[in-house]
């Protein structure tokens, strides 16, 4: 099989995304560029983290009829439960990569954290829109933003949290905290705005 | 509970397949830690144990729990972990965060969140907010 072949297989993955989420998870390294490319193929083949988010990069990429092909491997090896028509915006880190809902229409902004056992739900019905979430956003554990909630940029959800309504962009929602509908969320409380 | 043992004895360098192994089969990630003997897992699902964390004899985790976040801060340091005395029993839900000492016979009811140190023989209860 000659290289332009292989070419043509690789062409539909969506390299540029890929790059961007193996750069934020190791982005606390600070490795210079080359040691960065040189780690790379150990590093993918090794990290859970990488190949979930691979995963989910190539079934969002790829043909819609593969989508319950790579649901059900996801959900196998991560359960994870990733919905056609999810956004992901590039440079996504999972720093423990199971347990995540992932639903079709909700938007999620460029580098984003999401802990474990985060749900991101889909929009029931017609009166709800999908959920959104800005750029670096930090969701952790247990998190369920539902259809309708729209988190600002660099704002920090703490565990366990419900996300209904909107929270300002810079915020620190506190474990535990409940944003419902119609409603804002508490001022920054000690976070940086 | 025999995967978290192999796991912990094997080399560093295996890390990767047992962190595999255990995210595919039980949902749990165990990075490299010190766990005494007796350690009980009831239901093993589920659970974060974060590198460097001290888990002392005859502990009993349920699903849920979450040993220090193992996540970096700045390069090569890791967010520092907690140590866990003897006969503890941490209950579904519950968080044991930051550089901290849980002492002996504590109880860490259902969804505790512990950031500060616990002494020996109390009972922790979720705080409501």
């Amino acid at each position: 099989m000659p290289v332009s072949r292989y070419r043509a297989l690789a062409r539909p993955l969506p390299w540029p995304l890929i790059a961007a989420d193996y750069a934020a998870l190791y982005a606390a390294r600070s490795d210079s560029r080359e040691r960065l490319l040189a780690r790379a193929p150990v590093r993918f083949l090794t990290n859970p983290s990488l190949h979930a988010v691979v995963m989910i990069r190539v079934a969002l990429g790829g043909p819609a009829i593969l989508m319950g092909m790579w649901r059900r491997i996801l959900l196998a090896k991560h359960s994870i439960e990733l919905e056609a028509g999810f956004e992901l915006g590039p440079g996504v880190v999972m720093p423990h990569p199971f347990g995540l809902v992932l639903g079709s229409g909700a938007k999620v902004g460029a580098n984003v954290v999401l802990y474990h056992n985060v749900t991101v739900g889909r929009p029931e019905g017609d009166e709800r829109a999908p959920a959104v979430l800005g750029d670096r956003v930090t969701v952790y554990t247990n998190t369920i933003i539902r259809p309708g909630a729209v988190v600002g940029a660099r704002a920090t959800i703490g565990a366990n949290s419900l996300v209904e309504g909107e929270v300002p962009p810079g915020s620190l929602l506190k474990r535990g905290g409940v944003v419902r509908r119609c409603e804002r969320a508490e001022p920054p409380t000690g976070a940086e705005a | 509970m025999l995967t978290i043992r192999l796991a912990l004895h094997s080399p560093g360098r295996l890390l990767f397949l047992w962190r595999t192994w255990t995210i595919a089969k039980f949902r749990m990630e165990i990075f490299p830690c010190e766990i005494g003997p007796g350690l009980h897992l009831p239901n093993p699902i589920n659970i974060i144990i974060a590198r460097g964390a001290k888990i002392g004899s005859d502990v009993t985790i349920y699903d849920g729990a979450n040993i220090g976040f193992p996540r970096m801060e700045r390069p090569g340091e890791w967010l520092s972990s907690p140590e866990i005395g003897d006969r503890v029993l941490i209950e579904p839900g519950c968080f044991v965060v930051g550089r901290i000492r849980v002492g002996s016979d504590v109880r860490l009811k259902l969804g505790a969140f512990v950031d500060r140190d616990v002494p020996n023989g109390s009972v922790v209860e979720a705080s409501p907010d």
